[in-house]
């Protein structure tokens, strides 16, 4: 069943056609991440779903009521979505519960529904504190439990978590996440973080030109991206040139085995291959591989990235590697470079 | 319905165009009933005008004394208005960018000034200085008394003002001097000049400082006309000369480029810059805001005090105590104080959050306001009452409502800005939980807005308890304000009678004269939108 499904979206402002033909089905009881770059009108897609704008042309269908077309417009207060933006938005001249408590009847707020919320995001005892009291982190959990507090059919969230430092950010995603999961509502997150978006999400949409390029679940989209620009934009990717031979390519990194039913396969020619990071061995002992030299070390702690140039003519651009943070490789290292597992390809 | 919307070419007939949102038509309504009301006055103006005819027009136009009158105002105008600029933004420089030491006493007895009226001030002078006239008494009361309208955004904008700037131009190699210039000045540039077209309407508009220092302008001569000579055509004819320079002064300032460019990109981090230190020049500087505050607050409040101390009586019997006089200032000032809060609400709400080329067009047509002077909107108001309002002439609504016209652009500054400093999106959140746009306005807008609201009622407050010639005019039957009882005792150069109405006139304004100072050091935004 569809939790909020939008179709065809037009948006304009002014010269920038910001959103151009946005298709969105969003499972019910699902978590989906809208992953973006700044800049591909992710806000104003939420913006649309939550009736602060209206689409030019499309359609938003909320459940199974319609809530924006052609021929109807919902007004944000009866749509019943509980939104949750990037600074929290807190009313300042209200206090915890107040602003808990801000879209529930008068009689529903002296039953147990807001001390109980309040518990539910981790913050009883807070009740009469002002926003300008509590950490960032709490405010956060307070706008949540604001848009939870009214049983919205959707909930939709404009990068939560940025304005967190990233010591918190952590644990905050994984609290909203399992608040979320024991409320059972469908929650839509935009993010331009694709972390965040893979880790948290149960699936991702990304958008980008307007549209969204792929929907899929976290792993779907980061291990079959439907292109070369997808796949960077999805993680880090090393795109290397290669001429395609039946189930192998050739390359730089010498011969490396392309994943079954690929259409490359049966057209063969140039095309470029995705090798991601974590799939190219480097070693400094020797041993098989193509020859090549670290230029630089990224040290995470618990691994460790490095930028190899290749002695090969055939890929003058440095690649990326990343080891484990045991003992990383010092920059001026000669290596040996070899790629482990299958890899995808598409037409160059 | 589903039919429709899998078949594409159905659902082309249902788009004309791009879908809008609609603004509340409440809104819309309530702001458009708001502008026309106060462009009645305007309207009568020109109906009045109409009347006379357009040769009788020309022949009371084009004599020499137009002439003169022009000059008068013209020169009056420029000095004053440069003088203010210097001296409001170098005070407001010392005190919030300097290491002057009493900067917080100084920033409150710098701004007291804009509470005592500007004939107040000359009363002081002329008290003391019986000589003191003409030109140059008219530029150095008049600089004493409207400095405060500069100060007063300059400071906000300085105070508010990115400090990173000035010290990336430090650390590229400027002096401090080049850094004054070229970065503060600039920062500060479109406070400075709404301040400056603040000053320059206030000279069109004064009457009570001019008649006493004997300096003729348009508005004595319009209200010498009307008053005394009971020719209103001539009184008509010559504030359409006035009013045209206001507008000019209006659209002079509103044409100027990067106009209220002055935000900073990243957060509003409220970080303040290290001061500059004054060095050798600290005590020429606190000579020089002694000075300041000795001629602009000492004199008036000084010769007050002698007068009352010293009594004396006069001949002149009072129509009124002053007991009754305070209560009818004070109730009518509260009254349009409330009455212009109100009215600028909409408005404010409209412009801020309903953007368009009609609600630009709408809110400018209302701060066309400005450039009327009191003695025009009076006289609008009287041609409007005798002529088609009669039961109304000279009753206490239309004083309110002349105060409430004239002061309106003041109400709508403040009540904007706050509204502008209100994030959108709590209102946005609002609804989203449920509450209808009304409620949201309510339970929302109005608890963010609330110090901007009160921010106006004082300002307007503060200007109707001080304001001279639209009340001598309008001033209802058989009642004295504070302002006309003063006036009536100063004509009669009975200056110890007049002392008292004076001194509870600048009582009743500094109050809100002090709050409006809080307000202004407390909003950041108010600086670019001053001057509309």
């Amino acid at each position: 069943m569809s939790g909020l499904l939008a179709e065809d979206v037009h948006k304009r402002f002014g010269p920038n056609q910001v959103l151009t033909g946005l298709t969105l089905d969003v499972p019910a009881g699902s978590l989906t991440a809208v992953l973006g770059s700044s800049g591909s009108g992710k806000t104003t897609l939420l913006r649309i779903i939550a009736g602060f704008e209206r689409a030019d042309s499309g359609r938003i269908q909320l459940g199974d009521a319609p809530v924006d077309g052609p021929a109807c417009f919902v007004a944000p207060e009866r749509r019943r979505i509980g939104y949750v933006p990037q600074d929290g938005a807190l009313f300042p001249h209200l206090t915890v519960a107040a602003n808990i408590g801000f879209g529930i009847t008068r009689r529903a707020r002296r039953t147990a529904k807001v001390p109980d919320l309040c518990a539910m995001v981790g913050l009883a005892g807070l009740e009469r504190r002002y926003p300008h009291e509590l950490s960032g982190g709490q405010q956060q959990r307070v706008a949540l439990a604001r848009a939870l507090a009214v049983n919205p059919t959707v909930v939709l969230m404009d990068e939560p978590f940025s304005s967190l430092d990233p010591a918190m950010r952590a644990s905050v995603r994984a609290d909203v996440r399992a608040i979320l999961r024991a409320a059972g509502v469908t929650a839509v997150l935009v993010t331009h973080d694709q972390d965040e978006a893979l880790s948290l999400a149960d699936h991702v949409a990304v958008l980008r030109d307007g549209a969204i390029g792929q929907f899929g679940r976290p792993q779907e989209l980061y291990e079959h991206p439907v292109d070369a620009r997808m796949a960077g934009f999805l993680g880090e990717a090393n795109l290397v040139p290669g001429i395609a031979d039946g189930r192998t390519a050739q390359t730089a990194l010498g011969a490396v085995r392309l994943r079954e039913g690929l259409a490359v396969e049966t057209a063969g020619g140039s095309v470029v291959v995705l090798i991601r990071p974590e799939q190219i061995v480097a070693s400094s002992n020797g041993g098989p591989g193509v020859r090549g030299t670290v230029v630089d070390c990224e040290y995470h702690g618990h691994d460790a990235v490095l930028t190899v140039r290749t002695d090969a003519d055939g890929h003058p651009a440095p690649l990326r590697a990343r080891t484990d943070g045991v003992d990383p490789i010092a920059p001026g290292t000669a290596v040996t470079l070899s790629v482990r597992g299958d890899v995808l390809a598409w037409t160059a | 319905m589903s039919i429709a919307l899998t078949d594409p070419g159905v659902l082309a007939h249902h788009r004309p165009g791009p879908r809008r949102m609609r603004t509340p038509r409440v809104l819309t309504v309530t702001s458009l009933a708001v502008a026309v009301a106060l462009l009645v006055p305007v309207v009568f103006l020109l109906v009045d005008a109409g009347q006379i005819g357009e040769t009788s027009i020309s022949r009371l136009l084009f004599r020499e004394l137009t002439a003169s009158l022009l000059w008068n105002t013209v020169r009056l105008a420029v000095v004053t208005t440069i003088l203010c600029a210097i001296i409001g933004t170098a005070a407001a420089w010392w005190i919030e960018r300097t290491t002057l030491p009493g900067r917080r006493a100084w920033a409150v007895l710098v701004i007291l000034p804009a509470a005592v009226p500007d004939f107040v001030i000359a009363y002081g002078w002329l008290s003391a200085a019986p000589w003191l006239s003409g030109y140059w008494g008219a530029v150095l009361v008049m600089t004493l008394g409207l400095y405060p309208l500069v100060y007063l955004p300059v400071a906000a904008s300085l105070r508010s003002a990115d400090p990173g700037q000035e010290e990336v131009a430090r650390s590229l190699g400027l002096r401090p001097a080049a850094v004054f210039w070229r970065v503060t000045l600039r920062q500060a540039r479109a406070a400075l000049l709404g301040g400056c077209l603040l000053v320059s309407l206030a000279l069109l508009a004064e009457y009570g400082a001019f008649e006493m220092l004997r300096y003729q302008t348009f508005t004595t001569e319009i209200f010498t006309e009307f008053q005394v000579g009971f020719n209103a055509p001539a009184a008509c004819a010559l504030s359409l000369v006035l009013v045209v320079m206001g507008v000019i002064i209006l659209g002079a300032e509103a044409s100027l480029p990067d106009h209220g460019r002055t935000s900073r990109v990243g957060p509003m981090v409220a970080r303040r810059g290290a001061r500059m230190s004054l060095g050798q020049a600290t005590v020429p500087v606190l000579i020089a805001l002694s000075l300041l505050v000795a001629m602009a607050l000492g004199v008036p409040v000084g010769m007050i005090t002698y007068w009352l101390v010293r009594g004396g009586s006069s001949t002149l019997p009072a129509t009124t105590s002053v007991l009754s006089a305070t209560l009818y200032t004070a109730a009518y000032s509260a009254a349009a104080a409330a009455l212009a809060a109100l009215l600028a609400l909409p408005v404010a709400i409209l412009a801020v959050r309903h953007r368009s080329r009609w609600s630009r067009l709408l809110e400018r047509s209302t701060l066309l306001v400005q450039a009327l002077p009191g003695v025009v909107v009076a006289l609008a108001l009287v041609f409007l009452g005798t002529n088609y309002l009669l039961p109304l002439y000279q009753s206490p609504p239309m004083l309110v409502a002349a105060y409430a016209v004239l002061f309106f652009p003041l109400a709508l500054i403040a009540v904007r800005a706050t509204v502008a400093r209100a994030p959108v999106g709590l209102e946005e959140i609002a609804r989203s939980l449920g509450k209808r746009p009304l409620r949201v306005r309510i339970e929302v807008t109005i608890p963010l807005i609330a110090p901007g609201i009160a921010a106006a009622f004082c300002l307007v407050f503060m200007a109707s308890v001080t304001e001279l010639t639209a009340t001598l005019i309008l001033v209802p039957t058989g009642v004295q304000t504070l302002a006309t009882q003063f006036w009536a005792f100063t004509s009669n150069v009975s200056y110890s009678a007049a002392a008292p109405y004076a001194a509870v006139m600048i009582g009743l304004a500094i109050v809100p004269a002090l709050l409006v100072g809080r307000w202004f050091s407390q909003n950041q935004s108010s600086s670019a939108t001053l001057g509309g």
